[in-house]
Formats: structure tokens, C-alpha cells, sequence
């Protein structure tokens, strides 16, 4: 599945909404075999940005390429089969079970040879999101966390090259957080692309093989995690003091934010 | 056997069962409507004329000519109308819950049939009737206004609030029922009779021409909804992931408006405003099979139909030689059952959602 081409890329991508640039000018790549995870502070564009990359916004400036086309020319139902997508927030208007749900992410493979292996995506990707249990219950009556773990489920089961996840954590508890993760990194050793917004720097520093940092619609770093996550780069962008320590082997920074005693 | 085997297997089995007992249903319904009214006829008779009618030789068939006009004239065409107006709306609710994502959404409650009454009384007043043609005509394109209009307005994000959708729905409905009051202030003593009768909705007077219009209709508009079902089923997950999932959203949103301001126009124009049919159907089928899309689709069709004959069959025996309005009946039974809908979705989101 590695190829010469990245599976994606921005090229001076710019977004303009009402007048306002949310993303300006963001140049970057995602290659089969790699997290890259998307950080920033809170309305920097990393949303934006990963809707540039899944087709839902078009370009204003420079464009998003997915498998060497511009992602807004598929059709929607080809670019369901190479993209899987998970949003922030995740409602369903109608009381489906889990298992219901978790199927959709199926869909786009109905009418293909590879509809032969919806039922072991499905018990798949149940399993890898720990929502197994709940199956037979109804979506609408679940936890926040829970929701976002069928969610993922959901993507997990489409089976696409590329997966852009949208902070797949931020409701989760630790345990959960870390198992996310680890999957996200599995989908990656696979040879599939990763793409996923985090907010906890050191989670994103711990599994991600690049960290992208955007800062006011611009990519202000971007390289593998001890280089984009400093000291000084994270106390400029957040405003906040921090220590790094560098943890494990290979050695991936942990931010400690300075607290008053 | 795996475990999501077994549940689709009890899922399929619940539906097997459930379309059993509607189908009975239905045709009991069917019968006792042949069956009763002011000339009594026995069921064997009524069964000898339908087999008689197929080329069928029974000796059940009637030898009364009155009997035989009666059926075929009178009854047979309203009760096929009564099954073809309420799986029209049956259906017409379930894909405009779809849309909207919001099981409340029901084309008597947004204004849609009002909006197709205006247009079907103004066929009406200005006689562009073109043998029952034209009325359904402007009765599906007051509907695709209406629908237009509360679509434009009331979503946002691919849902719909509550509270959004059913003021625009007062304020359609508002404007809808000023247009119909200048058509009937308009119109001459005989029509605005006609037209006040048939916006309380009735299926009396009921003929073959109506039905050979009302039946297609149906049959073309159920059969692509039924197709759309797995793409509404995706809907329900919201927009954007419908779209991540593959659906053409846009396309899927016109061909759905469209579907629903025929399915009510056509049901209307002959009708009158019968509501909450697409209310209180899709809801029940929902509850007792899952909210997926094809299966609810076609229960709702059967559904729609059954309750329809039944309440027409009220309308026509509840007060001996009067024929009460079949839109008092539904409305009388669907608005409570509104209230408790209404009472229900406010407890769970605790509020407005």
C-alpha cells in the first residue's frame, strides 16, 4: 500500500468563510503508514483544515488532493470509499441500535466485491472501539462517551486508506483515550493515513509520527513530535508556561504546564 | 451463528409478523367496508363481485344489478381511495421525518397540505379541472411551495429543531388558510361548498377516474422512496456524514421534496386535508420495527392504507345516513397523539431541542 505519493495533500490551500480566512495558505502532506496529528489552540482552523482535506469545503486559494485528484471532483460515493471521516459531534435523528449504526459505515462498499467483508469489519471495528457490548442498545440513549466510541466504530468499519478524525478523544476517559489512540496507530502500521485533531499535546506527541501545529489558520510547525513541541514554541502559541520532559524510547515530549505552588 | 445474524433474523421475523397482521388487518378492513352501509351486503356477495370482476365465475356473484352497482360504483372506488390517500401520507410522513431528521415533521402539521389545498381550491374556483387533472397539478405545486418554504426556513445543519419547524409551520399554515379564505371569497356558492367540504376532508363521491390518477401516483412515488431507504437511513446520521458515507445529499434532498409534495398533493387534491396520517403511522411502525428506512417505508404504505379504511368506514357508520369529514376523525385521534409526541421528545432532550 506505501507509495511514492503522499495519499493526500494541501497545496497553499486557503479557506475564506463570510469574509473571514479561516485557513491561509496551508501546504502539507499525509503519506499510507503515518499519524500525523493536528494541534493548535481553540478556533486556529485545524477543523477547517480537515474538512479541506475530507472534500466538504472547497479551496478558496490552492486546492486538496486525495489519490492524485482534487478531492471536491468524486463523486460523493468514491470518496466514501478512499476517506472515512469522524466528526465532533455525532447525533442520529432516529432511535438505531449500535449495531445499525457501526453497519452504515458499511455503506459505501454495497454494490462492490468488498461487501464481502462487512460482517468482519463490523465485529471489527466493534472490538477496536470497545462498543461490542452495547450493540443491541439503542444509539440515542448512550453516553456522550459512548456515542463517540460508536462513532468511531462507525469509521473504523468503512475501511478507507485514509482516516481523518476530528478529536476522537475529547469525551473520552483515560483508558479509552489511550486505546483510541493505539488503534489509530495499528490503522497506521496497517499502511493506511491518519489524520486526527487532538488537543492534549502530549497525547498527540505520544502517538503521532508528525505533528502539525496551526496557529491562526497557518501552519506554524510541522515535523516529528520533539521538534514542533517545544518549550518555547508551545508557552508562545498557548500563552501558558511549560516544562517538557522527554519520556520513553524513542523519547516523545510530556508538557507540564507551570502551576502556581 | 453470529450475533448480528441472529439479530437481523429476529429483526426480520418482528416485520414478517408485523406486515402479517397489517395485511390482515387491511383486508378485514376492506371487507367490512364492502360490507356495510346503508344497502346491507353479505361478504359472499361482495367476494363474488370482485372475482366476478376478475373473470372469475362464482356462484356468490350477485344476481342484483343494485347490489353490483353499488360495489362497483360506489364502494369498491372509495375504499381503494381510502387505502391509496393514506399510504400516500403514510409514506409522505415517513420521508419528510427522514429529511428533516425530526420524527415530527408530517405534512398536515408544516403547512404542506394546506399549501396543496390552495393550490387544488384554486383549480377548483378558476376551473382548471381538466377532469380532475389540473386539480391535482395545482395541489403538487402548492405542496412543492410549501414544502419548499418550510425546508428553506426551518433547517439548519441537516436538522430541524422542534420548535423551528412547527412555527414555521403555524406561519405557512396561516398563510396557506388566508390564500384558501380569498379563493372561497372568490368563488361562487356552489364551489365554496365544495371546497369547504373537501378541505375538512372526504373520500366521499369517490370515482375510478380519481383513483386511475391517485393510484400511479402512489405506486411510482412509494417505489422510489422504498428505494432511497438505505440513503435515508445514512441521513439520519446527519449531513455531513451522510456525505462521508457516500450519498449525494443535494440530489437526495430535491428527489425527497419532491416525492413528498406529490405523495401529499395527490393525496390532497382528491382528499382533502386529512392529517397527522403520516403522523401516527410512521411512529408506531417505527416503534414496533426500528427506524430503518425499508421496512418502515413499506409497513407505513400498508399501515397508512388499513387506518385510512378503517377510519373512512367510521365516518360513513358512526352516524347512520350522514357522512362525517374523515379530517375531523384523524384529527380528532392525532391530535392527542401529537400532544403525547410532543410531551415525550420535551422530556427527553429537557427542553426545546
Amino acid at each position: 500500500m506505501v507509495s511514492a505519493h503522499p495519499l493526500a495533500r494541501l497545496e497553499s490551500a486557503g479557506l475564506v468563510l463570510d469574509g473571514r480566512a479561516i485557513v491561509k495558505s496551508v501546504s502539507l502532506e499525509v503519506d499510507p503508514g503515518e499519524v500525523l496529528a493536528l494541534v493548535g489552540p481553540n478556533g486556529a482552523g485545524k477543523s477547517s483544515i480537515l474538512s479541506l482535506l475530507a472534500g466538504d469545503s472547497e479551496a478558496t486559494t490552492g486546492r486538496a488532493v486525495l489519490a492524485e485528484k482534487d478531492v471536491t471532483k468524486y463523486r460523493p460515493d468514491e470518496a466514501a470509499r478512499l476517506r472515512a471521516v469522524l466528526l465532533q459531534a455525532n447525533q442520529v435523528s432516529f432511535p438505531f441500535s449500535v449495531e445499525e449504526v457501526v453497519e452504515m459505515g458499511r455503506a459505501p462498499w454495497a454494490r462492490t466485491p468488498q461487501i464481502a467483508e462487512d460482517d468482519d469489519a463490523i465485529e471489527e471495528a466493534l472490538r477496536l472501539a470497545d462498543v461490542g457490548h452495547l450493540s443491541e442498545r439503542v444509539f440515542t440513549q448512550l453516553s456522550g462517551g459512548e456515542r463517540a466510541r460508536v462513532s468511531l466504530a462507525r469509521v473504523l468499519a468503512q475501511r478507507t486508506p485514509l482516516v481523518l478524525l476530528d478529536e476522537p478523544t475529547a469525551a473520552l476517559d483515560l483508558k479509552h483515550q489511550e486505546s483510541v489512540m493505539e488503534t489509530l496507530r495499528a490503522l497506521a502500521d496497517q499502511g493506511r493515513a491518519v489524520v486526527v485533531v487532538v488537543h492534549d499535546l502530549s497525547v498527540a506527541a505520544g502517538y503521532a509520527d508528525r505533528v502539525a501545529m496551526v496557529v491562526d489558520g497557518k501552519l506554524e510547525a510541522i515535523g516529528s513530535p520533539p521538534e514542533v513541541i517545544t518549550a518555547e514554541r508551545v508557552s508562545r502559541v498557548y500563552g501558558v508556561d511549560v516544562d517538557i520532559e522527554q519520556v520513553g524510547n524513542p523519547p516523545r515530549p510530556v508538557v507540564l504546564p507551570r502551576r502556581k505552588p | 451463528m453470529s450475533e448480528p445474524e441472529s439479530r437481523r433474523r429476529r429483526v426480520r421475523l418482528r416485520s414478517v409478523i408485523l406486515s402479517g397482521a397489517l395485511v390482515v388487518l387491511l383486508i378485514a378492513a376492506v371487507l367490512v367496508s364492502a360490507v356495510l352501509g346503508q344497502l346491507s351486503i353479505s361478504v359472499t356477495e361482495v367476494i363474488g363481485t370482485f372475482l366476478g370482476r376478475l373473470g372469475i365465475a362464482t356462484p356468490w356473484a350477485p344476481s342484483d344489478p343494485v347490489i353490483v352497482a353499488t360495489l362497483e360504483v360506489v364502494r369498491f372506488p372509495r375504499i381503494v381511495m381510502a387505502l391509496a390517500v393514506g399510504a400516500a401520507l403514510a409514506v409522505a410522513g415517513a420521508l419528510m421525518q427522514a429529511v428533516f431528521g425530526n420524527p415530527l415533521a408530517e405534512p398536515g402539521v408544516v403547512g404542506v397540505s394546506a399549501g396543496a389545498a390552495l393550490g387544488a381550491s384554486t383549480a377548483i374556483v378558476f376551473g382548471i379541472a381538466a377532469g380532475g387533472g389540473g386539480v391535482a397539478l395545482l395541489a403538487f405545486l402548492g405542496g412543492l411551495g410549501a414544502t419548499l418554504l418550510v425546508y428553506a426556513v426551518a433547517r439548519a445543519g441537516g436538522r430541524t429543531e422542534v420548535v423551528t419547524l412547527l412555527l414555521t409551520g403555524i406561519a405557512i399554515n396561516a398563510f396557506a388558510q388566508a390564500g384558501l379564505a380569498f379563493v372561497l371569497f372568490l368563488a361562487d356558492t356552489a364551489s365554496r361548498e365544495q371546497i369547504v367540504f373537501w378541505q375538512l376532508g372526504s373520500l366521499a363521491g369517490s370515482i375510478w377516474s380519481e383513483v386511475a390518477i391517485v393510484l400511479p401516483v402512489l405506486i411510482v412515488g412509494t417505489t422510489l422512496t422504498v428505494l432511497l431507504a438505505s440513503q435515508l437511513d445514512l441521513l439520519s446520521l446527519g449531513e455531513r456524514n451522510a456525505r462521508h458515507l457516500g450519498v449525494d445529499v443535494e440530489q437526495l434532498r430535491i428527489i425527497s421534496i419532491v416525492l413528498v409534495a406529490l405523495l401529499t398533493g395527490v393525496a390532497v387534491a382528491f382528499a382533502g386535508i386529512i392529517a397527522f396520517v403520516g403522523l401516527v403511522v410512521p411512529h408506531i411502525i417505527r416503534m414496533a420495527l426500528g427506524p430503518a428506512h425499508r421496512g418502515l417505508l413499506v409497513a407505513s404504505a400498508v399501515g397508512g392504507g388499513a387506518l385510512l379504511a378503517i377510519a373512512d368506514l367510521l365516518t360513513r357508520t358512526l352516524v347512520s345516513g350522514a357522512d362525517l369529514p374523515i379530517g375531523m376523525l384523524t384529527a380528532l385521534v392525532g391530535g392527542p397523539f401529537f400532544f403525547g409526541l410532543l410531551y415525550q421528545q420535551r422530556r427527553r432532550n429537557g427542553g426545546w431541542a
